[in-house]
């Protein structure tokens, strides 16, 4: 957004996380639930394959665009018209994404915690801490996010090590040939989530390591998945897979259920204290990467003085994008797991094999 | 509205004064568009809150129901 | 730097201080704890007066400073110790909810459900179906889904809440208990909340909850020259077992341990066999295993064979005759087994009766054979009655304790 400033392929890759950390909790045990019932912890070992296909493609692309992002890619494959028609879909859909999450980060809060007060505090409150490490720019959100990091991760880790006592393995088999094609229809909504990597591609320019991206992204990657079939283990192996499709917030619920020896019991803050955390990397993220596309499409050299504006925008559009936590299930289900799936790892194949057919890459 | 309409102004007369004496005036007509833009986004919204949500209108576009 | 600040205060300060709504609207509502009522234990009945109407019976521990008595218009009794501390309260109202909130308004602190650890469910209410009145429950606004789930038998929640409390014993202190010690006779279990409803999502499963019954036991010792006074003790007593999502009957203490064991949650628990000389035996159990086997003939079930596995060490022996040689121990393995086999088939009768399946059959095919299951679920209920059903039993004792033969035995002399 304004400096040249460049972070690693590490640090991408912590944010890249961090920031599917949110939806994780929430949406993906409850989509495998309710796709693949008992067999769902196994459809995040389907959804690593075009994972790794969306982190080669990049790979490809940024081996011929040396120091160019994303954006510099699309003009550059599709031509300016195009590319600045494709640029704004993106703007929309991200626009889309980043209200629903705001939406989604208040309604969590509403669930688990106070049911009776007003949000409008909340969203209030995370979009000033947006600004504050927005006007500080990439390096700052990145630096940030390695923090949160391994906060998130110990605290899931000692989540995970006091639940092991209400994991039965009896809701978590059988697997049989029966499950393939619903773990396969649980594994499309988690590559959807997961394809937000595209994202963090707009701002390519600016990680400096991006030779080591296919080697060091196949160790984030790997992590990612192992955490996420851990997460589902724990949910589903906790209070079964019926009860995890019906809740909103199934994670919270397996991890309200944590009680050893009577004593350590009501550890559920550590979940809220994550839910914000990553909510704000993933709405931080998501404002970056529309400003910086925006900044592009009308060619300017710093976009910070939208900052403000915008997050006034998305206050309200998170208002106004749904009144009830009913309609963004049914949206996540109907509408966002397309459209994250098309923008996010369908978009990007198809400007790679454009970009082969041009010979430009 | 009038919290909003002040809250807006606040953030566009601090914004704009500083490129205003950059004089970069490209900038300023991107924020000025964005401004008004969110103005009438604001004005369209707080006029009725609760009307039909942007879910629920592109639910009955596309004929979906839940 | 300065002015930035300057500029957040402004707009925070613009939108707190112009908005039409209470600030305190923002925040959670909050309470102190000694403004809290912390009940202990629910009890969910349906209305004797109004059927259309729920009853909420609310257990919970006074302060020292609080008078007695309790609140809802039951009469109060003796209570004595640590038990004087107990308060009840009960109200109506067509949900649970409504009937709680209700109760906030005669209680004299704000009513706090976060240290609920037992749902009572009463036996008219399980009778008309479970599911209405734990979904409040289930949904876990302030109540947590490892709760724990007891049918009161054969009489209303409130009852059994009044009439404990009114007995001198802690109510809470006695589940907790049977909660922890069950396993110690296995004649009947504990049910989480969180796996209920998920049972409950369960099409062809028959479900059993633990049933508390109010025993009354004559008092045989002298308190303030009443001699003989009725003494009201809370008995874990078997099991409730739920078809479909409602109450059909009780099972006793021998038919539940049979549903523990084919469940395998039998932990421990007696077996009183008689000797080769007719005297009485106690065998404690410490291993019991039973593994389900599935006869086929193509994709139709033919039968289904237990395979009991019972381990168990000699406890007590009335006989004073050594009956630790080969054939004595051999006699006493047939005992066991056929006293395993006895109970076994007795709820095996009992279930496929009533066609409910407690013996978990439904689930162990499930999880064995998926595909098979996939293709006569839904005939279930007409398999299962009729399945036929075999019982191998390998019965083992395998110790005693601290002495081996009996005391002044035969041919010690």
């Amino acid at each position: 957004m304004e400096t040249r400033d460049k972070i690693t392929v590490g640090q991408t890759l912590k944010l890249f996380l961090c920031l599917c950390f949110s939806p994780a909790i929430r949406a993906i045990p409850a989509f495998e639930a309710q796709f693949a019932k008992q067999a769902g912890w196994v459809a995040p070992m389907v959804a690593f394959l075009p994972l790794f296909i969306l982190i080669f493609t990049f790979d490809k692309l940024f081996t011929a665009y040396q120091n160019q992002s994303y954006t510099d890619i699309i003009y550059d494959i599709l031509g300016k018209f195009f590319g600045n028609i494709l640029l704004f879909i993106y703007v929309v859909g991200l626009s889309i994404l980043l209200a629903l999450y705001t939406r989604y980060y208040t309604a969590k809060l509403s669930i688990a915690l106070t049911a009776t007060s007003r949000m409008e505090l909340n969203i209030i409150v995370l979009m000033i801490i947006v600004y504050l490490v927005l006007r500080y720019g990439l390096v700052i959100m990145a630096r940030m996010s390695e923090v949160i990091f391994v906060i998130i991760n110990i605290s899931f880790c000692i989540i995970f090590i006091l639940s092991m006592n209400n994991i039965k393995i009896d809701n978590l088999i059988p697997i049989s040939y029966l499950d393939i094609i619903p773990i396969m229809r649980a594994s499309y909504p988690i590559t959807g989530l997961w394809s937000y990597f595209t994202f963090l591609c707009f701002f390519a320019d600016r990680i400096e390591d991006r030779q080591n991206l296919k080697k060091v992204g196949t160790k984030y990657v790997t992590y990612l998945v192992i955490s996420t079939i851990l997460l589902s283990i724990m949910v589903i192996g906790s209070i079964g897979y019926s009860v995890t499709s019906r809740s909103p917030i199934p994670f919270f619920v397996a991890v309200k259920n944590i009680s050893l020896f009577g004593a350590i019991e009501r550890i559920e803050a550590i979940v809220v204290t994550q839910w914000i955390a990553t909510d704000f990397i993933l709405i931080a993220v998501f404002l970056y990467v529309i400003l910086d596309i925006i900044k592009r499409i009308f060619c300017v050299d710093d976009i910070r003085y939208l900052i403000k504006i915008s997050l006034v925008f998305f206050y309200l559009f998170s208002f106004y994008i749904a009144y009830t936590i009913f309609e963004l299930r049914q949206f996540s289900i109907e509408v966002a797991t397309h459209l994250n799936f098309i923008l996010c790892f369908v978009i990007p194949i198809v400007i790679y094999l454009v970009g082969k057919i041009r010979k430009k890459v | 509205m009038v919290k909003f309409i002040l809250t807006v102004s606040i953030i566009y007369v601090n914004d704009i004064a500083r490129l205003i004496r950059d004089r970069r005036i490209k900038d300023i007509w991107i924020l000025t568009l964005f401004t008004i833009f969110t103005i009438i986004f604001g004005i369209f919204y707080l006029s009725d809150p609760y009307r039909e949500s942007f879910i629920g209108k592109l639910f009955s576009l596309i004929k979906e129901e839940y | 730097m300065k002015r930035q600040k300057l500029f957040l205060y402004i707009i925070l300060s613009t939108i707190l201080c112009l908005s039409g709504c209470k600030v305190s609207s923002y925040f959670p509502s909050k309470a102190e704890i000694e403004n809290l009522e912390f009940i202990r234990i629910l009890g969910i009945d349906k209305s004797p007066q109004n059927p259309e109407e729920i009853r909420v019976t609310m257990l919970y521990m006074a302060r020292e400073s609080q008078p007695g008595g309790k609140a809802g218009g039951n009469s109060d009794g003796d209570q004595k110790g640590e038990a004087s501390k107990i308060r009840t309260v009960v109200w109506e109202g067509r949900t649970v909810s409504e009937a709680i909130k209700g109760a906030q308004m005669i209680s004299e602190r704000q009513i706090f459900l976060g240290h609920v650890f037992a749902v009572i469910i009463g036996d008219e209410a399980a009778r008309e179906g479970i599911t209405k009145y734990i979904d409040f429950i289930s949904r876990g606004m302030e109540l947590r889904l490892n709760n724990n789930v007891y049918i009161a038998k054969g009489s209303t929640a409130e009852d059994l809440i009044v009439k404990s409390s009114q007995s001198g014993k802690s109510l809470p202190d006695t589940i907790e208990h049977f909660q922890k010690n069950y396993g110690s006779t296995s004649t009947s279990g504990s049910l989480k909340l969180i796996e209920l409803m998920g049972k409950l999502d369960g099409e062809n499963n028959g479900i059993f909850i633990p049933a508390l019954n109010i025993v009354a036991q004559e008092s045989d010792s002298t308190q303030g020259g009443e001699k003989g006074r009725e003494n009201i003790a809370i008995e874990l007593d078997g099991y409730g077992i739920i078809k479909g999502h409602m109450l059909i009957g009780y099972v006793d203490k021998q038919l539940s341990s049979a549903i523990n064991i084919l469940n395998n949650k039998y932990i421990s628990g007696d077996i009183v066999v008689s000797d080769p000389y007719g005297y009485a035996v106690t065998l404690e159990v410490i291993e019991m295993h039973t593994k389900k086997e599935y006869k086929f003939k193509g994709d139709d079930i033919e039968s289904v064979m237990l395979n009991i596995i019972v381990n168990s060490n000699v406890g007590e022996q009335h006989s004073n005759k050594n009956i630790y040689d080969k054939a004595s121990l051999e006699y006493l393995f047939e005992q066991q087994a056929d006293a395993v086999k006895d109970s076994v088939y007795s709820i095996v009768e009992y279930a496929q009766k009533h066609n409910v399946d407690v013996l978990g059959f439904g689930k162990s095919l499930f999880q064995k054979h998926p595909v098979k299951w996939e293709r006569i679920k839904d005939d279930w209920d007409s398999i299962f009655p009729n399945l036929k059903v075999d019982i191998d039993v390998k019965s083992r004792i395998l110790r005693t304790y601290d002495i081996t033969q009996p005391n002044s035995m035969e041919d010690m002399k």
